[in-house]
C-alpha cells in the first residue's frame, strides 16, 4: 500500500524541507520509489535542496493546478541528486511550486482547486508506482494544509524546544485528531546537544499523547550547508542523520 | 439544520448550496466528521460501506448523508446503470488563507 507523508509545523523555520528531503534520500536507500512534493505554493523552497535552479525549472505544481499540463508533467526524475551509490537503490521524483512571482501572486489570489490537488496525487502515485508520496507544507493552519493533514496516512509534525511551537502543536494536533489521521508521529528539531532527550521525549509525549519519532540535534554544519544539498548524503555518519534513519525506519515499520 | 425544505428537487439545491470548506468539516458533530473525512479518503461510497463504517443500520446512515447533502458537504452521483446513488464530498476552491482558530 503506497503511504502519503505530511510533513507539518505549526510555525515556519522548524526545518519541514530540509527534513523532508532527508526522509526522502532514507526512504530511497531503502529501496522505495518515493515523490517529494512541495505544497508550500506561498514559498516555495523544497526545490533547492536538490539543487534545482530556477532556469531548470519547466513545468510545476502550478502549471498542474491551472490546468496547464498533467501532473506528471510537472514532476522531474532527481534520483541522480541522491549520487551514485543511492541512486542504484531506488527512485527519487520532485513536484516543484513555482518561484515566479507571478505564479505565486496568482494562487495568492485566486487559489486553487482543492480536489484537484488530491486527483493529482492519486494519479502521481499510480502513474509512477509509489510506495512514498511525501508533502512538504506551508507552515500553520490553512484550507490546502487541512486538507493534506486529512488525506495523510503519517503525518509528521515538526516542532522547536520552544513555548511557541509547544503552544502552536496542541493546536494541531486537536485539528489532526478531529480529521482522524490515522497515524501522527512528533519529531523534535533543533535540539541543543546538552538537553536530556530522555527527558525531552518524555515531557513531549506526555504533554500531547502522541509518539515522539525523533529527537533531532541543532547542526551548526546544517545550517553552514543552508539548504545547498541533502544533509544526509554528506554528512552521513552526523547525529542528525542517523535520526532521520531511525525516523524513516519506524515509517516504513508502521505501514 | 438545513434551510432547505427536503422536498426540492435534487439539482434545485445542488445549485444553491455552496460548497463547504475544510474549515467547516472540522465544526461539523463527530458522526458527520466522521463520513466526510472518510469519504475524502475513499473518494466515493454508497450506502451499505457508510453504514458499515458508522457501525449503524443503513436507515441512521442514510438520514446523516440526506442531512449532509442538505448541508453541502456531499452531493449524490448517480452511475449510470446503477440504481443505488453513490456520495461524494463537495469541498469548495479556496486560496490559502488562514483557518479561523475556533476549536
Ligand atoms: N537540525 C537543524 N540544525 C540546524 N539548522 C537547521 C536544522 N534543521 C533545519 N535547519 C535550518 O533551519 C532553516 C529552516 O529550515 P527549512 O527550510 O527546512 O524549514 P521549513 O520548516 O521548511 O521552513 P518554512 O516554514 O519557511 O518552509 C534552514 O536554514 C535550515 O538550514
Ligand atoms: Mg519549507
Amino acid at each position: 500500500m503506497p503511504t502519503i507523508i505530511s510533513i507539518h509545523s505549526y510555525r515556519g523555520g522548524t526545518g519541514k524541507s530540509n527534513l523532508t528531503a532527508n526522509l526522502a534520500n532514507s526512504l530511497v536507500q531503502q529501496g522505495k520509489r518515493v515523490a517529494v512534493v512541495d505544497t508550500d505554493i506561498q514559498a516555495p523552497g523544497l526545490h533547492v535542496l536538490f539543487g534545482m535552479d530556477t532556469q531548470q525549472m519547466g513545468l510545476t505544481l502550478n502549471d498542474y493546478l491551472y490546468g496547464r499540463c498533467s501532473i506528471e508533467q510537472a514532476t522531474y526524475d532527481v534520483t541522480d541528486k541522491l549520487g551514485p551509490q543511492v541512486a542504484a537503490m531506488g527512485t527519487l521524483y520532485l513536484l516543484p511550486s513555482s518561484i515566479k512571482a507571478v505564479e505565486i501572486t496568482r494562487v495568492l489570489r485566486e487559489g486553487y482547486e482543492v480536489n484537484l490537488l488530491i486527483d493529482g496525487f492519486r494519479k502521481l502515485i499510480k502513474t509512477f508506482h509509489l510506495d512514498y508520496l511525501l508533502i512538504d507544507t506551508h507552515p500553520g493552519l490553512n484550507e490546502e494544509t487541512l486538507l493534506s493533514i486529512l488525506i495523510s496516512d503519517i503525518l509528521l509534525l515538526i516542532l522547536r524546544p520552544d513555548q511557541q511551537d509547544f503552544q502552536g502543536i496542541a493546536v494541531t494536533v486537536e485539528v489532526a485528531r478531529k480529521l482522524k489521521v490515522k497515524r501522527l508521529l512528533l519529531v523534535v528539531n533543533k535540539v541543543l546537544p546538552k538537553l536530556d532527550k530522555v527527558s525531552l521525549r518524555q515531557q513531549v509525549q506526555t504533554a500531547y499523547d502522541t509518539p515522539v519519532a525523533s529527537i533531532l540535534p541543532v547542526s551548526e554544519e546544517l545550517i553552514e550547508l543552508g539548504s545547498a544539498g541533502i544533509f544526509s548524503i554528506t554528512s552521513p555518519d552526523h547525529p542528525y542523520s542517523q535520526g532521520v534513519r531511525e525516523l524513516a525506519a519506524q515509517v516504513v515499520n508502521s505501514a | 439544520m438545513s434551510v432547505f425544505d427536503s422536498s426540492q428537487p435534487e439539482q434545485h439545491r445542488r445549485d444553491d448550496v455552496p460548497e463547504r470548506t475544510m474549515a467547516e468539516v472540522l465544526a461539523l458533530p463527530h458522526e458527520a466528521r466522521t463520513i466526510v473525512t472518510w469519504l475524502v479518503r475513499q473518494r466515493e461510497a454508497g450506502l451499505s460501506e457508510v453504514a458499515a463504517l458508522l457501525e449503524q443500520d443503513e436507515a441512521t446512515a442514510q438520514t446523516l448523508l440526506t442531512d449532509l447533502v442538505a448541508q453541502g458537504f456531499v452531493q449524490e452521483v448517480l452511475n449510470e446503470g446503477e440504481g443505488q446513488p453513490r456520495y461524494r464530498v463537495r469541498l469548495a476552491a479556496r486560496r490559502g488563507r488562514q483557518v479561523p482558530l475556533d476549536l
